[in-house]
């Protein structure tokens, strides 16, 4: 096919004229052959489409009321004795996770500390140590029995 | 929640029930709603006989299967009983009933959505029959309901519920939380595609 370098305004009245012809014209007898198909179309009635809406086609079974009482019940008791318990060891398992949380890293730290009651005896006993000269004998006596608790 | 739905039906004296022959006033089913709160199960499972067969075919209506149907009307009622502690009778109880109803059915079509399904209903297998007019009958059934499902679920909620249910458009419009006005609009819609859908065949 041969190409021709159109220029743009010559591109453009190009396009503007293929898409301004109609390539397809409707028969003479369109219109009326439409009417037509129309008028062979059986209409539905809006009465026809409510009696088909209004009908009830189907029927429960039988025993849909007693199974639907015993769902209601069981499903019930699920939810008023498994879920309080459920909720309760939920709320026990957050309770311990929160003490494990805070108090866990203190446990470890007083574990591998050295021994609080033994650094405060020490201390005691450096104090008294220091203090004995200044105490006489009955007051060093007396002291030595309250901390020992005699 | 479900039961905290507008009171704009309390005063409603209008009366909804089954089938036109038993109809009984508005009270019947909050009074049984009332007794069920207070744990009493015969109230429920009267309940249930009022409500099934309406409940049933909505949902049969909807998704086209009875088993699934029977599943969600279930399921409904299972509802009802569990947030019957806090029912109020502040609507109509069928209101009530249909909106928690509604809510499966959402769920049931999200829940198709996320996993087609090609499934057989029992109900469908039985409908096989050698009686031309039966059969006749189980195919205009069968593509009116694959009508109302090539609906929108707004569309055809709102229709089941106008026609098969007879709840007024207001009723419509607060259980499905929308205006008066775009519950007639679906309503329309939908009787115009399904009359188009249905042309051939009704």
């Amino acid at each position: 096919m041969k190409k021709r370098n159109l220029t743009s305004r010559e591109l453009d009245s190009r396009i503007d004229e293929l898409l301004s012809r109609r390539s397809a014209s409707a028969s003479a007898s369109f219109a009326a052959d439409t009417i037509a198909r129309i008028h062979r179309m059986p209409e539905v009635s809006d009465d026809a489409l409510d009696a088909m809406l209004s009908a009830r086609p189907v029927a429960p079974a039988a025993d849909f009321t007693r199974r639907t009482v015993a769902l209601a019940r069981r499903e019930n008791k699920i939810i008023y004795f498994f879920r309080p318990m459920l909720a309760a060891a939920a709320s026990i398992a957050v309770c311990l996770t929160g003490i494990w949380a805070y108090e866990g890293p203190a446990v470890m730290q007083m574990a591998n500390a050295p021994h609080d009651d033994y650094a405060e005896i020490v201390a005691l006993a450096s104090a008294l140590d220091g203090a004995a000269p200044l105490l006489d004998g009955n007051n060093a006596e007396t002291l030595t029995c309250l901390i020992d608790g005699k | 929640m479900d039961a905290a739905l507008p009171a704009i039906f309390a005063m409603d004296d209008t009366l909804q029930q089954d089938d036109a022959s038993a109809r009984t006033p508005i009270d019947a089913d909050s009074a049984l709603m009332m007794r069920v709160r207070e744990g009493d199960e015969k109230a429920l499972a009267e309940l249930i006989d009022r409500w099934k067969t309406p409940l049933i075919n909505f949902f049969y209506r909807s998704i086209n299967s009875y088993a699934q149907a029977e599943d969600l009307a279930q399921m409904t009622f299972v509802r009802i009983y569990r947030s019957a502690p806090r029912y109020e009778p502040r609507a109509k109880f069928s209101t009530y009933l249909f909106h928690v109803a509604r809510r499966l059915l959402i769920n049931e079509y999200r829940h198709r959505q996320r996993k087609p399904l090609e499934t057989v209903d029992p109900a469908d297998l039985h409908a096989v029959s050698d009686n031309e007019e039966a059969r006749d009958v189980s195919e205009i059934e069968e593509a009116f309901n694959q009508a109302i499902g090539n609906l929108p679920e707004k569309h055809a909620t709102a229709l089941l519920l106008l026609k098969q249910q007879e709840l007024s458009y207001d009723e419509i419009a607060v259980l499905m939380d929308a205006s008066v006005g775009a519950v007639k609009t679906w309503i329309f819609r939908a009787r115009a595609q399904l009359r188009e859908e249905l042309g051939g065949i009704l």
